[in-house]
């Protein structure tokens, strides 16, 4: 039944699907003034105060800017706050920076406007709102912020309007420490406009407005699209690239085989990744560092095995954990070296901050002590782990070790959401977890992790010493910052010395981006600071 | 009599609808995990917690929000989202439109594959059709989803769905939507093949061939439309096969369907986005099995009748 004719049909058929898909096809590789960063999970609405996961933040950061910023080394830089003031670290004097504009869009009449002292006043209320996953950067310090968090007051009674570029905020006491709360570009400036009901459905996905040197031009799940801001007020630090695209592949290896074909420009590299893209000295290989560079950044994470103090209570067991675990064993063997071990939760250099407990405290003799001094009898603890940040890999490593010294881990893996759940209940024994801080100095880390008025959040191992709340509350009677900082690093080995949680490692990330740019700049928060980009 | 027939269908379908939204509720109001504290997070304290949890509506009787949400849905009204507040409504709209696309173009795959196999069962071509065939019911979906997406990522120009609905957005379906039809695609063909050898020596086509009918028109006047009738009766019961493939094949390939958001909302804990993925998915199953029972008595009056269609 067949003839010339049906043959050709389908030969013709499949020439056309050929030639239509060849023309179409030769437009998927990237503009050299584009930068295509691959990303591991689809973003979060863009909201400032809704945002919460670190998929985010890279990606809003470009958009929208905070009060201050961190830059590369960790220091305080001024941002939408161009100069702040305080005789007594009470009574706070902020200067909005003058000539900053917000992106041109269709929410305001006249296409955009200028920056002024009350836009910075509505975004740090609506950052203490009760809707907000942030409000806890600012409720203990700020006058009234946890009352209008509770819904008790219409406004946050600290922040007061002083001129179209000057406002005030007032704390509740003195802290010499309240500008490392909010230096994270995180705790960004927009504009009252995208709270407008108007723009209820629109505002986070196609209307996103900030000042930052990027903005969105669209986005869906799997794509987000920025443009340069040609009226960027940074004249120092004008973008060379001309479109950011964000694409979302999902899978580690697939997201790396787009690198190597020159698909996707920027990744960061998963753990799971650093076989394939290291050799064993931690040098890129040599099939990717002829098209490629690294950039190692040490950003402000802490990983642990929490302890619910409330449930071991025995601080012999707690301290033959503590020192029965080797940190550098599971650096080598999960990150390839790429972290720093840690006895302590905050991370060095932190504001200059140097720990007393320092690196690997691994010491097996040390543990043996505290165990045959312990009252434990060989029963097995629960330790949960969840699918983020390695934590089922730490969890087993940790197992391992522990049974090296006579102790039994039982593993009971979650999701993460159900970890959390399980941990702010109370009803676990021991867990392994993650820290982002957003805080930039030691004093807000060690009063929100281990002050017993902290309990059960965000003191989630429920630790509680009176000395240790003594020398908490100690640290806002220091005025200096050098000071407050030597005294941190006592009260953090004071703590260890209860073993409140085993502090694991700190991990630094590793960043893969074309060797035709130059001049990258990341900050600890994860800022990918893509305007001081020069391409050469 | 085709009123009382449609009636009972109807009452019948709407009563699993009925089934299919409590059943929703009732179990994913059976988690025990708070919403409103994995939206705030592990930082807000708990009276931040409880005020969302009393917005959202959580603090209510379970039976007032039972009550509450079948009114809603009556209305086609499913809310927002508990995780970032954009309409649900919309939201599985823009989905399905992506997993219909997806679908569609597995289709479009199907019945170009038929077509060839009509050109070449009398050729040689045949003996490498029925090995195509046997691979492709033997082989799982997540298989050949797993093998086709590596080949995509080394050998496809397009990397990625944007999901802007773009030429490129089409062209990276066209690899899912193979796999997608492989399987029915296999069924298919066995089907026509069948078909082929009973029909083949029938009189009616010898006697068209003897009365100097091209062999093009044999074959689509003639042989395909007596052979059309089995193939969609087995596409009819084969289709829910397009729709299950798809939540494995959008997940291989991250393509952002009424699939991933189902992923996505368990993992968030997002209620209302959930319930309504399912409600949505469990209707559109029941109007394409209303359909195809509305069709059934068009071409066999005999079901009407009670009798063996």
């Amino acid at each position: 039944m067949t003839t010339r004719f049906e043959k050709n049909i389908y030969i013709r058929l499949c020439l056309v699907c050929l030639f239509v898909f060849v023309l179409f096809s030769s437009k998927v590789f990237a503009d050299p003034n584009e930068l295509v960063v691959g990303l591991d999970n689809s973003i979060e609405r863009l909201i400032p105060i809704k945002i919460k996961t670190p998929q985010t933040m890279p990606v809003s950061m470009q958009i929208f800017q905070g009060l201050f910023d961190l830059n590369g080394e960790g220091k305080i830089v001024p941002s939408i706050i161009e100069k702040y003031e305080t005789n007594d670290n009470k009574t706070w004097i902020f200067h909005v920076r003058k000539g900053v504009f917000f992106h041109k869009s269709e929410i305001f009449p006249d296409g955009t406007r200028e920056v002024t002292a009350e836009d910075v006043i509505y975004s740090l209320q609506r950052f203490c709102s009760a809707d907000s996953f942030a409000s806890f950067l600012m409720a203990d310090s700020v006058e009234g912020a946890a009352e209008f968090t509770q819904g008790k007051a219409d406004s946050v009674k600290g922040f007061k309007y002083i001129d179209r570029h000057t406002l005030q905020i007032e704390l509740k006491r003195a802290e010499q420490f309240f500008i490392n709360r909010i230096s994270t570009a995180w705790v960004a400036v927009f504009p009252k406009e995208m709270d407008d009901k108007q723009y209820a459905d629109k505002s986070g996905f196609s209307i996103v407005v900030g000042t930052g040197p990027y903005k969105l031009v669209t986005q869906t799940e799997n794509e987000i699209i920025l443009e340069k801001n040609d009226d960027y007020w940074d004249e120092a630090n004008q973008p060379q690239i001309n479109k950011i695209i964000y694409k979302v592949i999902k899978n580690d290896q697939a997201r790396y085989i787009n690198l190597l074909r020159g698909k996707i420009d920027f990744m960061v590299v998963p753990s799971s990744l650093f076989s394939h893209v290291f050799t064993k000295d931690g040098e890129l290989k040599k099939k990717i560092s002829n098209q490629y560079q690294k950039k190692v950044v040490s950003t402000y994470n802490t990983h642990f095995i929490g302890i619910n103090n409330k449930k071991i209570l025995d601080a012999n067991l707690r301290l033959a954990m503590f020192y029965g675990t080797d940190r550098e064993e599971m650096v080598n063997t999960i990150l390839y070296g790429f972290g720093d071990a840690m006895g302590g939760t905050v991370p060095k250099g932190m504001n200059g901050y140097k720990p007393l407990v320092d690196g690997n405290v691994y010491d097996p003799e040390k543990a043996a002590k505290f165990l045959s001094k312990s009252a434990y009898k060989g029963e097995a603890l629960e330790l949960i782990v969840h699918d983020l940040a390695n934590s089922e890999l730490i969890g087993q490593i940790f197992q391992a070790q522990m049974a090296m010294i006579d102790i039994k881990i039982k593993l009971t893996k979650l999701d993460f959401g159900g970890a959390v759940q399980r941990i702010l209940s109370g009803d676990n024994t021991m867990f392994s977890m993650f820290m982002e801080y957003v805080y930039s100095s030691p004093e807000p880390i060690l009063i929100n992790s281990f002050a017993s008025s902290k309990i059960p959040v965000p003191n989630f191992v429920s630790y509680s010493n009176i000395k240790v709340d003594e020398m908490l509350e100690n640290l806002f009677h220091i005025e200096k910052s050098e000071a407050s900082i030597i005294e941190c690093a006592r009260i953090e080995k004071r703590i260890m010395d209860d073993a409140p949680a085993v502090f694991l490692y700190r991990q630094k990330y590793v960043v893969l981006y074309p060797k035709r740019m130059n001049g990258l700049e990341i900050n600890a928060n994860n800022h990918y600071f893509f305007e001081k980009i020069k391409l050469k | 009599m085709i009123l009382s027939y449609a009636f009972k269908r109807t009452c019948y379908f709407f009563s699993i609808f009925a089934a299919i939204v409590l059943i929703s509720f009732f179990l994913f109001h059976m988690i025990p995990a708070d919403p409103a504290r994995i939206i705030l997070g592990p930082n807000a304290d708990e009276a931040q917690v409880s005020q969302l949890r009393k917005e959202l509506g959580l603090d209510l009787p379970l039976y007032t929000q039972l009550f509450n949400y079948t009114k809603d849905v009556a209305g086609f009204n499913f809310g927002k989202s508990y995780v970032d507040g954009r309409d649900i409504g919309k939201e599985i709209l823009y989905r399905l439109k992506i997993t219909a696309a997806l679908t569609g173009l597995s289709l479009i795959i199907t019945f170009l594959y038929l077509g060839f196999v009509l050109n070449v069962l009398n050729s040689r071509l045949r003996y490498v059709i029925n090995c195509i065939d046997f691979l492709s019911s033997s082989v799982p979906i997540f298989f050949s989803g797993i093998v086709a997406a590596i080949l995509t990522i080394y050998f496809y120009p397009v990397s990625s769905f944007s999901g802007t609905f773009s030429v490129n957005d089409f062209l990276y379906l066209i690899p899912p939507a193979f796999v997608l039809s492989l399987y029915p695609m296999a069924i298919l063909s066995g089907v026509l093949k069948q078909e082929f050898s009973v029909l083949h020596d029938a009189p009616f086509i010898v006697s068209e061939k003897a009365l100097g009918f091209s062999n093009i028109t044999v074959l689509f006047r003639y042989f395909g439309k007596n052979a059309m009738i089995p193939v969609l009766s087995t596409l009819s019961s084969i289709f829910p096969i397009y729709i299950t493939g798809t939540f494995i094949v959008e997940i291989i390939f991250s393509i952002p369907g009424i699939s991933s958001v189902i992923v996505k909302s368990i993992m968030g804990l997002d209620f209302p986005m959930l319930e309504a993925t399912v409600i949505v998915n469990g209707l559109i199953f029941i109007l394409i099995n209303l359909g195809f029972e509305f069709v059934y008595p068009i071409i066999d009056p005999r079901v009407l009748k009670g009798g063996q269609g």
